[in-house]
């Protein structure tokens, strides 16, 4: 009996999945950028936090993105004036912050949105000297 | 010019030429390396004062939260910025993946490429790499000069040494004109008093009776001797300017009456004749250049021949055969004769004037000359002109 009903299943489910594909890649950027505006950047700008300043301390420092992205990861799980990427003084000025309760893919997919949001990537534009 | 001189004067331009040019080769690749590099370290020193600059606009950029990070540069060069991972952050070259990074300065596809490693890393950036490509404008440039100079330095040397061997080659020259002249001179005193003793000794015979018959004939084939010899310096002399006559020639008739004036000689070596002359052998030739050449030929033939021996001279449309029954030549002296024949220079003497204007002839006209002997058997020569 199950055969004929696995195969309308599967035929079902493929059906569905295209359903949902096309407007669910449309949306999940979107998703993205307000799900980091409601974990992260929201209580940064209230607190008023300099993260772009501090991002690119991140840079300096480390260059490389995956290293920047370890870094970050350990120190939102974490925090400590130690571990921070600011000198101690920045503490005196804002509390250090308090380690995260979300769970590791969800944060490792906000510190990715974190850094594509602040990144400098597509913000260098080389232009010839004439221009100037 | 002399043949010898001309030739001595090659020999010389061609090794003061060839020691010249690989001299000046050797300075001007030295020169066109060392001027290379110069030019080439000229474009690294730009490229390194325009990653300078690049730098320090890095460093304003760090501080600059604008959206646009506009960084300037010099149009000549491509730029690409990358972080330590070596991932681009702006600007792709091509090159990348060719780029070898452990060194500052390299050259790859003609371009030159300059690695400058950055530290802080401003906006992430740990390598600027700048590449352009190699000047080939200077190149060029110099090497059309260095051309440009060695031609005209070619040219120079030229002239030089055409002087300097006019100046070396003048004594030689001198001691060829003396020597001639002093052969001319001889030779033109010699002429009258044999060619009196010829006439006079013709009339004896024609006009008295005379009773040592024999003794006349030795003096009439010595002067003979004589008068060829005087021939045969003359040919000599006039062969530096001289112009062939060159026509259909009887051979076969001209060597009739060769035999005839030898038929003297001939009687008195007791010698055997064996003539086969074919008739009517015509070869485009020189008459003097063929009188010489049978001449000296039958007269080789009959000298060093033994009395009452055999003389066998035959004449085809192919070749000329002298064969004579004389004391011969061993394998080494045969060996020798041949290879001063092939070796194609007379000028250096040695063979008696003989030989010498038999091998002159055979070279002016493509003749080919053979010698066979055996010691005590005689010698066979053969000249042939149909190749
Ligand atoms: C409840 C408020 C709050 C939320 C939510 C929050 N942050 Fe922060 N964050 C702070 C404060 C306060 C600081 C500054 C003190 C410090 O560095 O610890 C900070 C600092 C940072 C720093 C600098 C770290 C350092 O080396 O000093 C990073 C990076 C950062 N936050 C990333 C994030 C990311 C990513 C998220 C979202 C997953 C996030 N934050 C969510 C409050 C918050």
């Amino acid at each position: 009996m199950g055969k004929i009903n696995n195969t309308a299943n599967r035929y079902g489910g493929i059906f569905l999945c295209m359903l949902l594909l096309v407007p669910g890649t449309l949306k999940s950027a979107q998703k993205e950028k307000l799900s980091l505006e409601q974990n992260c950047l929201a209580c940064h700008e209230a607190q008023q936090i300099p993260s772009e300043m501090i991002y690119r301390r991140y840079l300096m420092r480390y260059s490389s993105k995956k290293t920047i992205k370890a870094k970050m990861f350990a120190y939102l799980r974490h925090p400590s004036v130690k571990a921070s990427i600011m000198p101690p003084p920045f503490f005196r000025k804002f509390p250090i912050k308090q380690a995260t309760t979300l769970d590791d893919k969800r944060l490792k997919e906000l510190i990715e949105a974190y850094i594509a949001h602040y990144d400098v990537d597509g913000k260098i534009i080389i232009l010839p000297k004439t221009e100037q | 010019m002399f043949r010898s001189e001309k030739k001595s004067l090659y020999r010389f331009l061609s090794i003061y030429l060839l020691s010249t040019f690989i001299l000046f080769a050797i300075g001007a690749s030295i020169f066109y390396t060392l001027e290379k590099h110069h030019l080439i370290d000229k474009q690294r020193q730009m490229m390194t004062q325009e990653a300078e600059h690049l730098q320090h606009q890095l460093i304003a950029l760090h501080k600059s939260f604008a959206k646009r990070l506009p960084i300037y540069i010099d149009p000549a060069y491509t730029l690409t910025l990358l972080d330590i991972d070596k991932s681009p952050i702006a600007g792709a070259s091509t090159l990348l993946k060719q780029i070898d990074f452990t060194k500052e300065y390299q050259t790859v596809n003609s371009q030159l490429v300059y690695l400058k490693s950055i530290e802080p890393y401003y906006l992430g950036t740990a390598y600027i790499v700048l590449h352009t490509p190699i000047n080939q404008v200077g190149i060029t440039d110099l090497q059309r000069t260095i051309l440009l100079f060695m031609l005209a330095a070619g040219l120079f040397f030229l002239l030089l040494g055409l002087f300097l061997g006019r100046l070396f080659i003048a004594p030689m020259r001198e001691a060829i004109e003396t020597m001639n002249r002093f052969i001319q001179d001889t030779t033109h005193e010699l002429n009258t008093p044999v060619s009196t003793i010829l006439t006079n000794l013709e009339l004896i015979q024609t006009m008295r009776k005379c009773n040592a018959k024999e003794e006349m004939r030795r003096i009439e084939i010595a002067s003979k001797t004589l008068s060829r010899i005087y021939d045969d310096l003359t040919y000599l002399k006039l062969n530096h300017t001289y112009h062939r006559d060159i026509r259909p020639l009887d051979l076969s008739r001209l060597l009739k009456e060769r035999i005839a004036y030898f038929a003297t000689a001939i009687e008195a070596k007791k010698l055997q004749l064996d003539e086969e002359i074919a008739e009517d052998v015509v070869l485009e030739m020189d008459h003097d250049d063929a009188l010489r050449l049978i001449d000296n030929l039958l007269s080789n033939a009959i000298k060093y021949n033994r009395t009452g021996g055999k003389l066998r001279i035959e004449l085809d449309p192919a070749r000329l055969v002298v064969a004579d029954s004389g004391v011969g030549m061993d394998t080494q002296t045969l060996q020798y004769v041949h290879e001063r024949f092939r070796r194609a220079n007379s000028s250096e003497g040695g063979f008696g004037i003989g030989l010498d204007i038999v091998h002159q002839v055979i070279k002016a006209y493509g003749f080919t000359i053979t010698f066979s002997s055996e010691p005590d058997e005689g010698t066979e020569v053969t000249v042939r002109w149909e190749k």
